[in-house]
């Protein structure tokens, strides 16, 4: 990982991920990390030195081959419930992670250009970010209904998602599902996914960073965050 | 207020899903918005618009317009939604919105077939020549843009495999809607929502638009989707769902584009005619001062 706000939510979802199934891993920091994915996603996971696996979506289907899923215990239902809030949280919620740290020029010229360039010689160095953050313009720009990309529309698209998350939580507070028979919290891929995101923007450093202002306003998503790290098993990766 | 949006065909008042959105939550609310049909933008800006006279602004996207509905006028469909149904509208109309949206743009703009027969025809009943062919090119490389940066960080990505993935997401996304909806009139119960306008909207272009496509095959197989949209459609628009046929759009598309091969055909000979007339009248005039030299 380049130490890149915006990657890191999927970086802490594949941990949170791989820690719930019992895996173990090690981490190796790569500044060519980009360019071994095979689909342009980051983190990169090897597995017996053979399986390349980029991003948290390959990883989820690579795992479920391999007959490792959290997931089984659920209803038809409750697994349309679950990709419906997963397309929220990795077609919307990590598209506006990425805006705010490359679009917003604060944080681009302060946090993230230095980072992404920090092991890069001139001329790379003023090619690269560019390729990158035109890739995030057009991005964004194809949702459908942000295609006037600016600044006015992160706050109120976040408060939205945010909303939505602390309505479904509203019943089950520490995880999205519970068990139907005994009641008790079944921790899913898409609570991992979540909390890496919720942990990511929460610790971020980012001078400008209005994302973490409208997520932190629902206490909600903070006890969420919580509960995942204090009752879950999950390794502390915030200092809530 | 106005709302500005793009001209309609195949049985419903506009072609595009977003505009298409606003015109069907009005309809489920009894709301009459008067609606003004513009060439495709409204002053450089995409449509939906909604223009305030009184004010002189203008708001953009459907969510933005809804809202502004809701607050201004008190029309209201989802009063009776719980704190969950409320979340799940959010989910599932960024759900839709992302894959569905995306799958019907890659069908009518990726796909050849489909760009001669549907797309190309709709943009010069739309636009002005040789405005048409621009703003159709402009439309099919923000197409191209979009699945690339969402799919690849490659810019010569193989477009198969990419197109694999994103019929993949639709079909997944057409599944959990047919699941939600069941055996219900509507996708949150009996009474019609903001979710089921913007539902209505996506699937009954997939199912009206002549273009064919893997989206269009993979809803085909869900009977309850289909049944709840010609319900939507019949109830809401029966004008026009009682006018539209879809082999006279069909028919309609094939002839359109003869036509222009026919004229692309006669342009082509009257250009070499003239330019015969004009070598033939030149020889005769050097033939003639010639003669008269000597």
């Amino acid at each position: 990982s380049s130490g890149i706000n915006a990657e890191y939510g999927e970086a802490t979802a594949i941990k949170c991920l791989l820690e719930q199934h019992g895996l173990q891993y090690t981490v190796e920091l790569k500044q060519n990390v980009e360019y071994i994915s095979t689909n342009g996603r980051f983190p990169v996971l090897i597995f017996n030195e053979r399986d390349v696996v980029s991003g948290f979506a390959e990883l989820l289907s690579y795992l479920s081959r391999k007959g490792y899923t959290l997931s089984d215990r659920l209803s038809v239902d409750e697994k349309c419930d679950m990709d419906t809030y997963t397309s929220l949280v990795s077609s919307r919620l990590e598209v506006l992670e990425l805006y705010t740290a490359w679009l917003i020029e604060e944080n681009y010229s302060h946090v993230t250009l230095p980072a992404y360039t920090a092991h890069t010689a001139w001329p790379l160095s003023a090619i690269l970010p560019f390729y990158k953050r035109r890739q995030v313009h057009r991005l964004i720009a194809g949702q459908s209904e942000w295609y006037d990309v600016s600044g006015e529309m992160i706050l109120p698209e976040t408060k939205s998602i945010a909303q939505a998350l602390s309505q479904r939580l509203s019943d089950t507070p520490s995880t999205f599902f519970r068990d139907s028979v005994t009641g008790e919290d079944v921790v899913t891929e898409l609570d991992c996914l979540l909390y890496g995101h919720l942990n990511a923007i929460f610790m971020s450093k980012l001078p400008n960073y209005r994302m973490k202002r409208a997520l932190g306003v629902h206490p909600r998503l903070i006890l969420f965050c919580k509960h995942m790290e204090n009752a879950h098993g999950m390794k502390k990766h915030g200092n809530w | 207020m106005e709302l500005q949006i793009v001209p309609g065909d195949w049985g419903l008042p506009t072609t595009d899903p977003q505009c298409l959105t606003v015109i069907t939550y009005c309809k489920m609310c009894g709301f009459d918005l008067p609606q003004a049909v513009v060439d495709g933008t409204w002053n450089g800006r995409r449509v939906p618009v909604l223009t305030l006279a009184d004010s002189g602004e203008y708001l953009e996207t459907p969510q933005n317009i809804i809202n502004l509905l809701i607050s201004r006028d008190s029309i209201q469909l989802d009063e009776h939604l719980s704190e969950r149904d409320k979340s799940e509208t959010t989910a599932l109309t960024s759900m839709l919105t992302d894959t569905l949206y995306t799958a019907m743009l890659c069908a009518l703009w990726l796909d050849e077939d489909n760009y001669q027969s549907v797309s190309m025809p709709l943009y010069k009943r739309m636009y002005k020549f040789p405005f048409n062919h621009y703003k159709a090119y402009e439309m099919y490389r923000y197409v191209q843009c979009l699945v690339q940066a969402r799919y690849s960080l490659d810019d010569n990505a193989d477009i198969d495999t990419i197109l694999k993935k994103v019929y993949d997401s639709s079909k997944r996304c057409l599944q959990i809607l047919a699941n939600k909806l069941g055996d219900k009139q509507y996708l949150l119960g009996d009474i019609p929502s903001q979710l089921d306008a913007f539902a209505f909207a996506h699937l009954a272009l997939i199912g009206s638009c002549p273009a064919k496509s893997k989206l269009k095959d993979d809803m085909a197989k869900l009977v309850n989707l289909n049944d709840y949209t010609v319900r939507i459609h019949k109830k809401y628009f029966p004008k026009l769902f009682r006018n539209y046929s879809p082999t006279v759009t069909e028919e309609h598309c094939m002839s359109e584009t003869k036509r222009h091969q026919l004229a692309s055909l006669t342009a082509f000979i009257g250009l070499v005619g003239v330019f015969i007339w004009y070598r033939a009248g030149s020889r005769l005039h050097i033939n003639n001062r010639a003669l008269e030299g000597r």
